[in-house]
């Protein structure tokens, strides 16, 4: 004897005991994870297993902290592991070094600001909206600087974007033809860890005769270039 | 001021300053704060001083007079002439350019923790 199987289609409601199981699994799920959760360390800060003294500093009140890598500096205003004040006793927790620092007309005014060139515009103002970021290299970087004609192959003027050619460069970097940098060569500068550099966009150029370059393409001010850091 | 006084003032300067950029009476050379050069050779004779840069750029000032000297800038606003002679860089196409009057101007990298 057989049984006669039952044919279900895709719209039919079958018996509820399979999901009143899941939806007990799932509840339990939530229980243990809420449980687990009042015993968890703040994200943001480490405990500290013995006490520790450093001195913390920001500078640049006014700048806006960026990037993914900067330290955390103490006073901050991130929370603290629940157990820090019971189990460690010590004076400040240390600033690391200082993170990127993004400047730009929503909060002069700026570092770069403060360098005219003998055309009379700022260097702030090379950046694309005036916006641009100030950090220290933590790590040896190479720059690029397309040249030629007038202009010679250092300058305080880099691009993390090797140049590929005369008319790219002159397009990205908003080279302006009365410049003389024919951009028909191209040098790099190995720049040490520990080194302070600005980056943003290239901002746009007028022309004479009128129309403009409109630039984007990554620009590095580096205000104190090295000639011992050309790569030959 | 001879011109072997205005010579001592100049390599004291390019010490410090180790690169500069080039203002000419009429134009910024490579473009304003653009170009940064590095003094490869420096003369004096009789009333001549001849600076190099970068190898390929050669000025000639013919009766210097005292250069007005800061931090930021050498300044040469008196000569009777200066002779530029110089060579495109990456193609080393020659140019000769001649000026009787109008500063010629060294400017420095700003000072380190200056911004």
């Amino acid at each position: 004897m057989t049984t006669p199987v039952r044919r279900t289609t895709g719209c039919e409601v079958r018996p509820a005991a399979g999901g009143v199981f899941v939806a007990l699994a799932a509840i339990v799920t939530v229980m243990v994870v809420a449980v687990m959760s009042l015993f968890a360390m703040s994200a943001s800060a480490s405990p500290l297993a013995r006490a520790q003294n450093a001195v913390g500093v920001i500078a640049h009140a006014a700048g806006q902290r960026v990037g993914a890598h900067e330290g955390i500096p103490a006073g901050q205003g991130r929370e603290r592991a629940p157990a820090y004040d019971q189990t460690v006793v010590g004076s400040c927790v240390g600033v690391t070094a200082e993170g990127p620092i993004r400047w730009g007309p929503h909060n002069g005014p700026v570092p770069l600001d403060k360098i005219t060139m003998p055309s009379g515009e700022t260097v702030a103002s090379t950046f694309r909206s005036g916006s641009y970021t100030q950090l220290t290299t933590t790590e040896d970087i190479t720059l690029y600087h397309a040249y030629g004609g007038q202009s010679g192959p250092l300058s305080p003027f880099w691009t993390r974007t090797m140049p590929s050619g005369p008319l790219q460069a002159q397009l990205d970097l908003a080279l302006n033809p009365a410049w003389g940098n024919s951009a028909e060569a191209v040098s790099a500068i190995r720049v040490p860890a520990g080194t302070e550099i600005f980056e943003g966009a290239a901002g746009p150029q007028g022309v004479a005769g009128g129309g403009s370059l409109l630039g984007g393409g990554s620009q590095v001010y580096v205000p104190w270039v090295n000639p011992d850091w050309m790569v030959p | 001021m001879s011109a072997a006084d205005v010579l001592t003032t100049v390599l004291a300067w390019f010490r410090e300053a180790k690169v500069a950029s080039l203002d000419l009476p009429d134009h910024s050379f490579g473009g304003p704060g653009r170009s940064l050069h590095q003094l490869t050779r420096a003369e004096a004779w009789n009333d001549r001083l001849l600076l190099e840069l970068d190898k390929q750029l050669l000025l000639v000032l013919t009766a210097p007079g005292e250069p007005l000297v800061a931090q930021e800038e050498l300044v040469f606003d008196k000569y009777d002439q200066l002779v530029f002679d110089w060579q495109e860089y990456g193609n080393k196409r020659p140019h000769l350019e001649v000026y009787n009057a109008g500063a010629v101007r060294f400017v420095a990298q700003p000072r380190p923790g200056s911004l």
